[in-house]
């Protein structure tokens, strides 16, 4: 239990840390606050009524330190303030874009699963032979694709040269429910096969000393076929570091959503990140920003303390 | 190794030769090698870097000039990779490129690699109180999904080359430190600390000395590693749009520009994907091999 405490107590800082930060952006613009978010919004200057408004909702006539609580307050609340060029409140447009991001991610992972596992196991399984040293020269190259150059050649191959999928576009899941998952296979595919190469080679290095052990030649003497020795016997004991690994790539998720939302045009959180960058709100940025940053250090500690649970020396080793 | 196979086979035929030693000297030749695929990617990275040196002084076309004859033209002689969509020289435009990458990697590793050796040798020398401090440091640096701290930082602070550095060196420190502080502790139970230490060395003496030689090789052989991880992130924000801002070409928005054009040109967006593919792939075979190499455990197992 004192484990458990531990990992809670220790976020706290990590919480205030990550918001204080987030809350500070702002202050890092150049120049006036207050003229640096009217200005871009209307390029004239800004009425004097405008920036009092603004002054007033910023709360910029109390120190820093205080106007930070009151936006902590706020945003325990639900609100991270609103857009400055379509007044929608940041929580809202988030809602709006978190259900696709999350459809996304889950499928990047369940394809990325889906191809890694088989290619683990016959690598593994076949470890120094031909196919093995194939399959491991692949994921080298692999590892040397930036995600945005992958979704670019996979745009090509799979909607240009043999037009079988679309290459942008989001159709809604209750009007075209095929519609949606097609539109979602090739970004899902672009971040699922990038984490592949990781993925693949822990499994491949665990199977080759679970492989090692005395049940396997049990089962192989008994005269079970390959396939069920692997699937049954070897793979569980073998997966422990993958799902490790598995929960440690959620930051790589997070970068992946934001770049192949864009590359795809895929209207997730990712999307409306850059969307707001380029349009320069600053106050939507900064939402964004907060709520992703207190969901990775949400679903870190929560894997944590998943590991805790399900390999209990975990527990005992960090009290 | 592999690549040696044919080698073995031919120490192995000649008979004076004893089979096992010849494997065994086969082996320890093979450890002191680096073999061609090494140099195959070193060579490539050093004539990339020539290149872009030789922007300063040899006449390459202007990366930011229109040449209207030649919007989307294909391969020829006056441009050797074509135009892109403004009539933009292709060939010109990726080596400029290649220097906003080459400036990224070749600084924000080592400001990072000077951080983390600090941070993780004393962490690694004193433990106790300076390791907690130390890892909570880290924690807090790793608290942020690394892409969202530099769209935030280039965003609000602007995008400019060095805020650019900085904030990706950022994110280079915390593995720097683990490995600086695992390789500490290694080699603080060594005879040559000991002695040092029996000496009378003060604690920073000992640190300088006697650890930061040992230390330092396998960090330096890790940066080549941590080099391409910073120029896929560099690439990342740039293609994003969030990077180093228009007339300066840089390789992500060359490709993030070239998507558009992947219909009908799709040579527009790939020739900068296969430089910056090549460029990340040689970094990473040249940092696996001297990784193998001066890795502590594999050489005293």
């Amino acid at each position: 239990m004192n484990y458990f405490k531990a990992k809670i107590l220790h976020l706290v800082p990590v919480f205030f840390l990550v918001t204080f930060a987030s809350f500070m952006m702002l202050n890092l613009l150049p120049g006036d606050l207050v003229d640096a978010i009217l200005l871009d919004e209307e390029s004239s200057v800004p009425s004097a009524a405008d920036r009092a408004a603004l002054e007033k909702e910023l709360n910029l006539d109390k120190p820093v330190i205080i106007r930070y609580f009151i936006w902590l307050g706020n945003m325990f609340q639900g609100d991270l303030g609103r857009s400055y060029i379509n007044t929608q409140p940041v929580t809202e447009a988030l809602a709006l874009r978190i259900p696709v991001s999350l459809e996304l991610m889950i499928m990047a992972q369940i394809l990325a699963i889906g191809i890694a596992v088989p290619l683990g196991l016959i690598s593994g399984y076949k470890a120094g032979q031909p196919i093995d040293r194939g399959i491991s020269a692949g994921a080298f190259a692999v590892l040397a694709v930036p995600l945005f150059i992958m979704g670019t050649v996979l745009i090509w191959i799979f909607a240009i040269w043999w037009p079988i999928l679309p290459s942008s576009g989001h159709t809604d899941f209750a009007k075209d429910a095929w519609g949606n998952i097609q539109g979602f296979i090739l970004p899902a595919l672009t971040i699922g096969l990038i984490e592949v190469p990781v993925l693949m080679r822990v499994l491949r290095t665990d199977l080759i000393s679970t492989l090692q052990e005395d049940y396997i030649a049990l089962a192989k003497s008994k005269g079970m076929s390959t396939r069920y020795i692997l699937f049954n016997h070897a793979l569980r004991p073998s997966s422990f570091t993958f799902i490790t690994i598995l929960g440690l790539q959620l930051g790589n998720l997070i970068t992946g959503s934001i770049v192949v939302e864009t590359l795809f045009s895929i209207p997730g959180v990712g999307k409306l990140l850059i969307d707001a960058v380029d349009a320069r709100d600053e106050i939507l940025v900064q939402g964004v920003i907060t709520f992703v940053a207190l969901v990775y250090v949400g679903v870190n500690l929560l894997v944590d303390l998943m590991y805790a649970v399900l390999d209990p020396r975990v527990a005992a080793r960090g009290a | 190794m592999a690549d040696n196979s044919t080698s073995l086979r031919l120490w192995r035929q000649i008979p004076f030769f004893k089979r096992e030693e010849a494997a065994v000297s086969d082996r320890i030749k093979d450890e002191r090698r680096l073999g061609w695929v090494f140099w195959a990617a070193f060579s490539y990275i050093m004539a990339l870097i020539l290149l872009t040196i030789s922007t300063n002084f040899l006449p390459y076309k202007d990366p930011a000039f229109q040449d209207y004859g030649f919007i989307n033209s294909g391969l020829s002689a006056k441009y050797w990779f074509g135009g892109d969509a403004l009539g933009r020289d292709i060939f010109s435009r990726v080596i400029h490129g290649a220097g906003i990458s080459f400036s990224v990697a070749f600084t924000s590793p080592f400001i990072g690699m000077a951080i983390g050796l600090l941070m993780g040798m004393s962490a690694g020398y004193f433990r106790g109180r300076v390791d907690t401090v130390v890892s909570i440091i880290v924690d807090s640096i790793l608290a942020f999904p690394n892409i969202v701290l530099a769209i935030a930082v280039l965003f609000f602070a602007g995008p400019t080359l060095p805020n650019l550095i900085l904030v990706i060196a950022f994110y280079t420190i915390p593995q720097f430190t683990r490995i600086a502080r695992a390789n500490t502790l290694l080699y603080a139970q060594r005879e040559f600390v000991m002695a040092a230490r029996a000496q009378g060395a003060s604690h920073l003496r000992i640190l300088i000395r006697e650890l930061l030689p040992n230390v330092i090789i396998p960090l330096a052989a890790f940066s080549l590693l941590v080099m391409s991880f910073t120029i896929i992130l560099e690439g990342t924000l740039s293609f994003l749009g969030v990077g180093i801002p228009p007339p300066t070409p840089t390789w992500g928005r060359m490709i993030s520009e070239g998507v558009e054009e992947l219909v009908e040109n799709a040579w527009i967006a790939f020739v900068p994907s296969i430089f910056m593919f090549l460029t990340i792939l040689s970094l990473n075979l040249m940092g696996d091999r001297l990784r193998q190499f001066t890795d502590v455990k594999a050489s005293n197992a």
